[in-house]
């Protein structure tokens, strides 16, 4: 058992609303950006419902997919978002409803057939974020309450961090089990990132033309994978996190200029819940607060 | 079964974390229910189906299956009566389409070129009359006409020439 202190030990208020202005003001950016309105433009059989989607009746999914709704459902989103940024309101009421219509949203978005996996990290992290007093600093108007317990501004951030670091080990365990050790040794990931490469125009093209490159990104797939799996060691071992965020970092960064697949929302992520820059700046803001009292 | 077995490792290594119990121990049971169901949710969902069923909780299977052959993929483009063309796509300057319609209308069009039915081509030609319609109107009195496909290879076996993409048109689909 690890003796060191573990990640989020000394984490406040400041901390955790730093966390909740990060989340959902990515949200606010991803959401104010979709192409909503034009996914409902689309013939309905085009569009197959998902997960609690499912469970509508045909007039509702129907009414869901027209372009008015999907307006509404956008407007609604973006006030919400809104208000979680600035702390107004009572928190947790509205980030509850926001991750309900979150899961809508992603829901229609990949209601035309194809499962991407961008933002779901993201939404883990908001219904987490939901259940916690993230309010009670950086806000507008600050949730009145009694002095609470310090495990609830650190267990959200240890468990976004969990659910993080879920995301790559899963995704690691289905690569050895899919395609086996001989993925790593037959250059499918050079394929991949031709593929991607020359379709979104990025680099992928690089390393088949230079070799060296090309090298480096066979070597660095089997490692990167490695380290994936083992996620979920950075939550608890401090020396092993520096190392895997070194790795994975500079792999997200390697796959969005060769792949142009945007990994801007999980280096986010990986700032905010798995190092300890919102304790950081948490301490800083107290230290500046109480400098001005002083002054 | 080595994803199963991998999972049920990572998932012990968490129950046996006397930190992370502990963590959870000071929590009430409302927090405690919702973060384990959670985390259950995200291995269920993982290891259960395609995510169809399940989303948000969805297989994490990016990047698992082994290229084969020289990578292909597509490209469209609609065509409207002054004969200008605007690229139907999902990534570049001149991206109108969601990210997911954009992989949509790849994988038809993959499916399209293995199988010799007629049923993918349809899926595909569907979808494309329908992004044409959603974007008849773009641009005034210059209506989409027709819809081009293009399929690029890469070949990667070629030793000579392997970044020489090798670009075919596949066919033109009229619009009413």
């Amino acid at each position: 058992m690890s003796t060191e202190q573990t990640l989020h030990h000394d984490a406040s208020a400041e901390s955790l609303a730093i966390a909740r202005i990060a989340v959902f003001g990515m949200w606010l950016w991803n959401v104010a950006n979709a192409s909503l309105v034009e996914l409902g433009r689309l013939p309905i059989p085009l569009l197959e419902p998902i997960g609690p989607l499912r469970l509508l009746p045909a007039a509702a999914w129907a009414a869901l997919c027209s372009p008015p709704t999907l307006l509404v459902l956008q407007a609604c989103l973006i006030a919400c978002l809104i208000a979680l940024i600035l702390g107004v309101g009572p928190f947790r009421t509205i980030a509850a409803f926001t991750c309900v219509l979150l899961v809508v949203e992603q829901g229609m978005i990949r209601a035309v057939g194809y499962m991407t996996h961008g933002e779901l990290a993201m939404l883990y992290a908001a219904i987490v974020l939901a259940a916690f007093p993230c309010a009670d600093a950086l806000a507008l108007r600050p949730a009145r309450h009694g002095p609470r317990d310090p495990v609830l501004y650190r267990a959200p951030l240890v468990a976004a961090g969990l659910t993080l670091c879920l995301t790559y080990a899963l995704c690691a365990t289905h690569r050895f089990e899919a395609g086996g050790l001989g993925i790593f040794l037959d250059g499918t990931i050079l394929s991949r990132v031709a593929l991607r490469g020359a379709e979104r125009g990025g680099l992928g093209l690089l390393p088949i033309d230079h070799p060296w490159l090309g090298w480096i990104i066979l070597i660095g797939f089997p490692v990167s994978t490695v380290f994936e799996l083992l996620s979920p060691l950075a939550l608890f071992h401090r020396r092993f996190r520096h190392v895997w965020l070194a790795v994975i970092a500079s792999f997200q960064i390697a796959v969005s200029a060769l792949m142009m697949i945007s990994f801007r929302g999980n280096l986010v992520l990986l700032a905010i819940f798995l190092t300890e820059l919102p304790q950081l700046a948490g301490a800083w803001m107290a230290q500046r607060r109480r400098m001005r009292m002083r002054t | 079964m080595i994803e199963l077995l991998l999972c049920g490792a990572i998932a012990l290594y968490l129950v046996t974390r006397r930190d992370l119990r502990e963590l959870a121990l000071q929590l009430g049971p409302g927090h405690r229910a919702l973060l384990g169901g959670l985390v259950v949710l995200l291995f269920v969902g993982h290891l259960a189906g395609s995510g169809k069923h399940s989303f948000p909780f969805v297989p994490w299977d990016m990047y698992g299956e082994r290229a084969q052959g020289d990578p292909i993929f597509h490209r469209f483009a609609l065509v409207r009566a002054s004969g200008r063309q605007d690229p139907i796509t999902g990534y570049g300057p001149g991206r109108h389409l969601p990210t997911q319609l954009h992989q949509r209308l790849q994988s038809l069009a993959i499916e399209d070129a293995a199988s010799s039915g007629d049923a993918a081509r349809a899926a595909l030609e569907e979808t494309l009359r329908a992004v044409a319609r959603v974007h008849a109107d773009d641009v005034p009195d210059d209506p989409p006409v027709a819809i081009e496909i293009w399929r690029s290879t890469i070949p990667l076996h070629d030793a000579a020439h392997p970044t020489d993409v090798r670009v075919e048109h596949l066919r033109r689909i009229e619009l009413p």
